[in-house]
């Protein structure tokens, strides 16, 4: 056995995040270890790397305790990691992303470094040499000078990837490499990962949410939920196990009656939109709520939208989908007004929305719930919402909203005190949404609301998304599972580098055989 | 590599030169003070880039390590002049004398580096910057106060033991006053051009080689994030300690030279090295854009110019009409406001400074 957790538990002021936890990793094996957000996952990466100390058990790797090491020493031991929250050095270009993490191989110290001896130059050479092969097996040769900010999602998850096997490392943790993929990409890690273990003979865990990845790549799983385990097998037992079902898919014998109830809250307004202190965006019968024409966007010289034309109608739900990297976001920021627009027009309800600033958005009625939610971490719940309404001076319409967006997600009335930081992902996007909301928006802006989310708490998410559109709410959602985004929207837009590849309604879309081209670019 | 040796030859030369020529061709002597000033202000940005600018800490305090730097020199200067039998200040015997009061500076400030550098594993942002700014004005008041100690009007008995050895020994340093020499006939000024530039060159020259080395790499992955940096095997602990003693030892370099620069003067008071001298030192970094060494260079002369345009300005006909007018107009202490708008101009333009972490002259990687 590589790695070994025996008996790990962690509390964090009184909450089990781990509760006696064994988990036995054989080596060389692609292990699994899935479960519901808020299950414990990426605690048990930080234990292992050190980012946190584990209060009971004991976990070891090739045979050393790694108790009482610090995180870098773990990494010298041979563990490398990428994280749920992709976290690379911004102001570092993409290959010098990489040359930090030979550090450790370095022989050279500061002082030869400083009289540029040969043995700093042989390093030099030698690291370079590698970060040079590893960019070209992830496809990163062509922007090895760009900052990594600049790279599509996907693509910095391949990046992280890339840094963390600069290190040579025995054992690789992956947290959720799949999130922010498109099927294609995702299908591509999967050959990515078996590559990787394969040719530089390594042990990799991953935690991920994606069961096409997860079933397709692991020879092992593990399953926690809320910080214990629950099961362990190999995928075809994991699939079946009755315990996983209920955990993870939410199976339960409630579900039914749920699912009623929820059928009839779907179709009631549950939000006030109207603000007291506003005048409501009305475009004139049959116009619609916002329209691209022809907008162009480019940063740095390289063009990220090529004249894009949209409609978004009143009280409806248009989706924008594409492959990574296609200008979903660099869309909606731009009509956020985050981006300067290079060419064409965005209007809002009639009028000309290129001369507003964000704020001025926000305050007219449209809100942003960014991709990678961006909450505030270190402040509570409560608090983030309250920003939300930062706009608004009227205590008692603010007391309403919060209590509007408490009924939609009735998980963040029971942690307003909490610090954002300590919920689960899918909890944070809970809080994105409700945040947004807070300014009670006429028009909302979706940016990847199910990314890095089980799929219990996506289709949560995705109820509440219908209800915040039957409050009379115009939503443009920006989402990379198509058969959601499709299944939740009534008409959809494909983008495809920079253009408008398709367009429909989205029943007619799901059917088209022309889709998955467009989709993959094929 | 043959092109290195080339340059470093011709700026050998150079310095050499200006050792012996800078009195001809420059014959006002404020002027000349000037010019080595603004090397050894360089030497300042440099150093305090490593910390603000490379590894992303927030110190305010560096006019500590200047001072210990000054002092230390001083000291090691004027008794070593006292040894060697006093007498003319020689460029041969500068080359006794500088290096051994410059070794001692950069030894004594940089322990204090290190010390200083522990708090910073555990701190960060204001909490490390006020930690940073204690440490300078406990340096500072420390040596200003020391004399008052001794002299104590009850007669004797300050302190006793340990501790009134300690203040018998720091008063030598002469408190507020300032120190000048065992005799206090003045700190022999041994570092001439030929010091004062050439160290500023090859200073310059290690800033660059550190921060283009895989060690100034990592050091600027731990500023953009701690636990992604350790997470590839970069120590926080070693890096950060490490980035400190290194600012130190410059500062303390720096300070040195200050106190023996020729055409400076003889004397070292506390008082250079109030919260001022740190505040510019900062400016100096932010103006020429943090975590870049090119630019950190440029901010050191900027910074040292602007004082000396504002004390040119002084003495324009205009301004002394204008003293007429109101007694209190002070431009010396206008230089604050000055500085002031032009930071906040420069930060509302180009929040990244000058040159941003960019340098000049650099070659595409």
């Amino acid at each position: 056995m590589e790695l070994s957790l025996a008996h790990v538990t962690k509390t964090f002021g009184g909450l089990r995040a781990v509760g006696d936890v064994s988990i036995e990793v054989p080596s060389k094996s692609i292990f699994g270890l899935i479960g519901p957000n808020g299950a414990g996952k990426t605690t048990v990466f930080n234990l292992i790397t050190g980012v946190y100390k584990h209060d009971a058990g004991s976990i070891t790797f090739g045979g050393t305790d790694l108790r009482g090491l610090r995180p870098a020493q773990i990494a010298r031991a041979g563990i490398a990691r990428t994280f749920q929250n992709i976290r690379l050095f911004g102001q570092l270009s993409v290959v010098e992303n990489l040359l930090v993490a030979c550090e450790l191989h370095k022989r050279a110290n500061l002082a030869s470094s400083v009289m540029r001896t040969p043995l700093h130059h042989a390093d030099e050479h030698a690291m370079r040499e590698r970060a040079a092969r590893l960019l070209d097996v992830f496809g990163h040769t062509r922007v090895a000078d760009a900052p990594p900010t600049s790279l599509p999602y996907g693509s910095q998850r391949r990046l992280e990837i890339a840094r963390a096997m600069m290190l040579e490392p025995k054992l690789l943790l992956l947290d959720e490499p799949a999130a922010g993929m498109n099927h294609g990409e995702a299908d591509g890690l999967v050959t990515q990962v078996r590559w990787l273990r394969d040719e530089f003979d390594l042990t990799v865990v991953l935690v991920e949410h994606n069961m096409k990845v997860v079933m397709g790549v692991c020879e092992e799983i593990h399953v926690l939920d809320h910080g214990e385990t629950i099961a362990h097998g190999t995928p075809a037992e994991i699939r079946e196990h009755p315990k996983v079902l209920a955990a993870y898919l939410g199976k339960d014998t409630n579900q039914a009656s749920d699912a009623e109830a929820d059928e009839e809250n779907a179709t009631a307004s549950i939000l006030r939109v109207a603000h007291p202190s506003r005048a409501p965006l009305a475009p004139i019968a049959g116009a619609p709520m916002l329209r691209l024409e022809d907008v162009r966007v480019s940063y740095g010289g390289v063009v990220a939208l090529k004249g894009v034309s949209l409609e978004v109608m009143p009280r409806e739900i248009v989706a924008l989908i594409g492959a990574n990297g296609a200008g979903k976001t660099t869309a909606l920021k731009s009509v956020a007004r985050l981006l300067p627009v290079t060419s064409g027009k965005i209007e809002l309800a009639g009028a000309s929305a290129l001369g507003r600033s964000t704020e001025d958005m926000v305050a007219a009625g449209v809100s942003l719930v960014p991709e990678g939610r961006s909450i505030f971490p270190n402040l509570t719940v409560l608090e983030n919402l309250e920003l939300g309404a930062y706009l608004h001076r009227d205590a008692k319409a603010i007391a309403e909203s919060l209590e509007d967006v408490t009924r939609l997600f009735p998980r963040l009335g029971e942690r307003m005190k909490q610090d954002a930081g300590t919920l689960s992902g899918g909890e944070q996007q809970m809080l994105a949404i409700g945040r947004a909301l807070m300014a009670r928006p006429q028009l909302l802006l979706l940016d990847e609301p199910s990314l890095g989310i089980a799929p219990k708490l996506v289709e949560q998410i995705f109820e509440a998304i219908q209800r915040v559109a039957a409050s009379g709410v115009t939503i443009l959602l920006v989402e990379q599972n198509t058969r959601l985004a499709l299944a939740t929207s009534q008409r959809a837009y494909v983008l495809r580098a920079g253009e408008i590849a398709l367009a429909g309604a989205s029943a007619d879309l799901a059917r088209d055989p022309e889709m998955q081209a467009a989709y993959l670019g094929g | 590599m043959r092109r290195g040796i080339l340059i470093g030859l011709v700026v050998l030369v150079v310095v050499l030169a200006l050792d012996f020529g800078l009195e001809r061709a420059i014959t006002d002597s404020s002027i000349r003070q000037l010019l080595m000033l603004a090397a050894v202000n360089v030497l300042v940005a440099l150093s305090l880039n490593v910390i603000n600018g490379m590894a992303g800490q927030f110190s305010i305090g560096h006019a500590g390590f200047l001072a210990l730097g000054a002092y230390a020199s001083a000291l090691v200067t004027a008794n070593l002049h006292e040894a060697l039998g006093g007498g003319e200040i020689t460029f041969a015997r500068s080359f006794i004398v500088v290096p051994a009061a410059l070794v001692s500076a950069a030894a004594v400030s940089g322990l204090f580096g290190f010390v200083v550098g522990l708090p910073s594993l555990r701190l960060k942002g204001d909490y490390l910057a006020i930690v940073t700014l204690g440490f300078a004005e406990i340096v500072r008041l420390v040596v200003t106060t020391a004399q008052i100690q001794t002299q104590s009007p009850t007669g004797g008995d300050a302190g006793g033991g340990f501790f009134h050895g300690l203040a018998v020994l720091l008063s030598k340093l002469g408190g507020q006053n300032g120190y000048a020499g065992p005799r206090n006939a003045g700190i022999p000024l041994y570092a001439g051009p030929f010091w004062v530039f050439g160290l500023a060159a090859l200073l310059g020259v290690v800033a660059w080689r550190i921060k283009f080395s895989g060690w100034g790499r990592a050091l600027r992955a731990l500023r953009e994030d701690e636990i992604a940096a350790a997470s590839v095997g970069v120590d926080p602990t070693r890096y950060k300690v490490t980035s400190f003693v290194i600012a130190a030892v410059g500062a303390g370099l720096a300070g040195g030279l200050m106190a023996i620069m020729r055409d400076g003067t003889p004397i070292v008071q506390p008082d250079s090295f109030a919260f001022q001298a740190s505040f510019d030192a900062i400016t100096m970094v932010i103006l020429g854009g943090s975590g870049s060494v090119t630019g950190a260079a440029i901010g050191g002369i900027f910074v040292t110019f602007s004082v000396k345009v504002i004390e040119l300005a002084q003495s324009t006909s205009a301004v002394q009409a204008l003293k007429r007018e109101f007694e209190s107009l002070d431009l010396n202490a206008l230089r604050m406001i000055i500085y002031a708008a032009v930071l906040i101009v420069l930060m509302a333009l180009r929040p990244e400074g000058l040159l941003g972490e960019r340098e000049l002259f650099q070659k595409k990687a």
